[in-house]
């Protein structure tokens, strides 16, 4: 049997008296394209931020690769890619340098730290600007550096936080089919995004959380089935035109449901 | 149909601003660590306190003698005091002003006068600003209470006075900066630093040639000077008690005229900001370089410093290595030490010459060059208390790479080693050349001192660091600071480590020789030593632990 790639037990984060992540089962196996989606504020980036070591958990276990984190957080670390929120970049540095530099702090010798900077910036398409440090680099190009800096230790798990937004619809697509070749070569990798049609085309796989708990998990069929079940029994059609529910109608129906309040839908000042 | 907003008065911009101010400064207190953050932001707005009401206290007493005895033209001198410690204490005071990037508020609706008279209250709400206009208001009262009858034309010269500053620290302040953004212009002031440097060499060899020469001629610069700002009020005032109101007249609108002139590069520099100039570290990307390296050659080559030492350790240095060469600040201070050297070595090694005739007198160096080394370690070693300031968000690679703290900061510490060595010997290669070279025990003891400093600041630099993170501008010179208790900490060891240095010098001088006190520095290098490793392996778990205030800080 195979170790899940990732697993969560009753794993909570509090801020003051605020619960960001409550008592959240998760669990993700090896080789799954993970979605993992909520509305704003609803713990996405709390709970990336707690499996890839840079947040403490207030309470709960996480395992990755069958490793706990909290007792082999260097190992772990070993394992794991991540795009964090702010793309965590040494922003005074050029873009080889700094790929030389994160890959020597995973270990790398100098030579192949050299040899992997280089495939990376070519594929990346940022080779053509090597005296540019990141600082002046876009938004675009600093997002494709951190991915780049993600992946250049050959990692079993990749965390990435909104990877896509800003970055050319060019270099998403490399991007894409890049992220699902590793899938297919066993890479498990952890998804956050508010754009949906990506993830639908992505994820094998989906978690939703809201308000901190996780209020549903499986593949997209088993979201939909779920969805369509309670819907029968409710006395509602999801999906009037009968055709396949998409993610994002999944999304809503299971966060409307669970938001309770509704958005205004006019601002006084814009009737 | 959706409303149009009116555009806001400047009035009520400027009060918004004020709000803006005191809401970042309140919320900031409101933080964690804000306890302490604040009682260390207290005791240095107390000692900067005293000494602004110490000095003020002085100027009036001083400006109310010379009014009284109607030496006037000494108010000349005064006047240069306030106007030199206002344009150079801004960099020194800068420890306890509110963060603020201006240029954010050009998003706003704001007119191009909106956005320079803002500039303008922006810049008196400096606390060196405040204090020396705080000195201003001394010298008008001194002058005012021993001769009331000068106190209109008093009033009207200080206004003029205080106003040509506010506009001159301003442009100062965005030229400044304007100037170091840019590798090119760094690079251009840096060579006119060595410069400087090595023109100092022969400034001996000029002076014993030409210098009495030079010296009158000198003298003969002196009126000149009388046209410069603090000369120019001086000489109304004295105008004033004379009853000679054309000079008065004349001597105000050359003040109010600087005032324009100052104000007008303000304006300049300002209209290019409000224009959209992004001040980058490198140049706009004009053409892309071709591409037709093979992948290894599109990474580059990294430095040798990454060929002797262990993986991460070396990265990290020669990180550091390369952040200190592309901050203009960081990389200015690195030729202060070799500057200030000659300057010194000139300077005590003429007066030892001439000191030398009658009776021979020990060699400069032997005093020289400890004292050198002493001021290296502290300009040095300071940024060693908040290493983390440039990494901004690139804390999260540090997190989430599999790297101890430890190695990390063992990184740190050895490019701050280097850097210390690089510049002692520096140094010391100058002043061997200029006056020679200190005695043997004296090197030895200066060196074995320098060990057991070094490795005291950089143990303690490590905790303040992980403790009392702060994030700053790469490249920027104002309102750039450590945290209050970083600050108060970073003083506080370099009275302590003076004090011990001192002592140890003293005791074993006169006791033993300093042979004795080479071993005894030696003795507390090995303890700091041991203090030092034990310290830094105890940095991985405090990282870990402080992972989130880290994170808070820096990522801001």
């Amino acid at each position: 049997m195979n170790t899940p790639a990732i697993v969560t037990e009753k794993l909570s984060r509090r801020f003051g008296e605020l619960v960001a992540v409550d008592r959240m089962d998760l669990a993700v196996e090896g080789g799954q394209f993970f979605g993992f989606l909520g509305p704003n504020g609803a713990g996405k980036s709390t709970t990336i931020k707690m499996l890839t070591g840079l947040l403490a958990p207030s309470s709960g276990r996480m395992r990755l690769l069958g490793l706990d984190f909290e007792t082999n957080p260097l190992e772990v670390k070993r394992q794991i890619g991540v795009v964090p929120e702010g793309l965590g970049l040494l922003d005074r540095l050029t873009g080889a340098e700094y790929l030389r530099f994160v890959a020597q702090m995973y270990g790398l010798d100098r030579r192949t730290a050299a040899q992997r900077a280089g495939e990376l910036l070519e594929f990346m398409q940022l080779a053509d600007r090597p005296k540019s440090v990141i600082a002046d680099y876009s938004h675009g190009m600093q997002k494709k550096l951190a991915l780049a800096a993600a992946v250049i230790h050959g990692p079993k798990i990749l965390f990435l936080d909104e990877p896509f937004e800003g970055v050319d619809a060019l270099a998403a697509g490399a991007l894409k089919a890049m992220l699902q070749r590793m899938t297919a070569r066993g890479v498990t990798i952890f998804l956050t995004s508010h754009v949906l049609e990506i993830v639908e085309r992505l994820c094998s796989h989906v978690a939703i959380i809201h308000k901190g708990r996780l209020v549903a998990q499986g593949s997209l069929e088993e979201l939909r089935a779920g969805i369509a079940a309670s819907s029968a029994l409710a006395g509602r059609d999801v999906s009037a035109d009968g055709e396949k529910l998409t993610l994002e109608q999944i999304f809503v129906s299971i966060v409307g449901e669970e938001g309770g309040r509704r958005p205004m839908e006019e601002l006084s000042w814009l009737m | 149909m959706a409303d149009v907003a009116r555009p806001a008065s400047l009035a009520a911009q400027v009060l918004v601003i004020a709000r803006l101010r005191w809401t970042i400064f309140r919320n900031r207190l409101r933080q964690r660590n804000a306890a302490i953050e604040l009682i260390g932001l207290l005791i240095t707005g107390l000692f900067s306190a005293l000494f602004i009401l110490g000095t003020g206290a002085g100027i009036a007493v001083g400006a109310y003698f010379i009014a009284a005895k109607n030496r006037l033209d000494l108010l000349g001198f005064l006047f240069w005091g306030i106007f030199l410690a206002w344009h150079l204490f801004p960099v020194m005071m800068s420890s306890f002003t509110v963060q603020f990037d201006f240029r954010s508020l050009l998003r706003f609706s704001l007119s191009l006068p909106a956005f320079y008279i803002l500039s303008v209250a922006y810049g008196l709400a400096d606390p060196a600003a405040l204090g020396s206009l705080f000195w201003c208001f001394c010298l008008l009262g001194g002058v005012g209470f021993a001769r009331p009858e000068l106190l209109p034309a008093a009033t009207l010269v200080v206004a003029v006075f205080a106003a040509m500053n506010v506009v001159l620290d301003r442009m100062i302040g965005v030229w400044l900066e304007r100037l170091l953004a840019q590798r090119r212009t760094r690079e251009a002031l840096v060579a006119l630093f060595i410069l400087a440097m090595v023109g100092l060499q022969f400034s001996g060899m000029i002076g014993e040639r030409w210098g009495p020469r030079l010296f009158s001629r000198g003298q003969a610069m002196l009126p000149y000077l009388r046209g410069l700002p603090p000369s120019l009020a001086g000489t109304a005032l004295e105008a004033a008690a004379k009853s000679h109101p054309a000079i008065l007249f004349a001597s105000t609108a050359g003040l109010a005229g600087y005032g324009v002139l100052f104000g007008y590069f303000l304006w300049r520099r300002l209209r290019a900001q409000y224009r959209g100039e992004e001040l980058s570290e490198s140049r706009a990307p004009g053409k892309s370089v071709s591409v037709a390296k093979r992948p290894a050659e599109a990474a580059g080559t990294p430095s040798a410093i990454a060929a002797w030492l262990p993986g991460p350790v070396a990265a990290m240095a020669e990180k550091e290595l390369r952040y200190l060469v592309r901050n203009s600040i960081t990389l200015m201070n690195l030729f202060v030490p070799p500057l200030v050297s000659v300057f010194l070595a000139y300077q005590f090694g003429h007066l030892s010459r001439i000191a030398a005739r009658p009776a021979p007198a020990p060699a400069p160096s032997q005093f020289l060059f400890p004292g050198l080394i002493g001021y290296i370690l502290l300009l040095v070693t300071a940024p060693a208390y908040n290493c983390f300031a440039y990494d901004g968000r690139g804390i999260q690679t540090y997190l989430v790479v599999p790297v101890r703290f430890k190695e990390i900061l063992l990184g740190k510490n050895l490019a701050t080693g280097l850097v210390l060595a690089f510049e002692a010997l520096l140094t010391g290669t100058l002043l061997g050349f200029l006056i020679g070279l200190p005695p043997f025990t004296v090197l030895m003891a200066t060196l074995s001192g320098v060990v057991f400093v070094t490795l005291i600041q950089l143990t303690v630099g490590n905790l303040t660091s992980l403790y009392y993170p702060r994030r700053l501008e790469f490249g920027q010179l104002r309102n750039q600071r450590a945290s209050g208790i970083t600050v108060l900490v970073l003083l506080g060891m370099q009275f302590a480590l003076i004090l011990v240095i001192s002592g140890v010098f003293l005791l074993t001088r006169w006791l033993a020789g300093l042979w004795a006190t080479f071993a005894l520095f030696l003795a507390l290098s090995a303890g700091a030593a041991g203090i030092y490793r034990v310290v830094l392996e105890k940095c991985s778990a405090i990282a870990v632990a402080q992972r989130e205030v880290l994170s808070e800080k820096l990522c801001r």
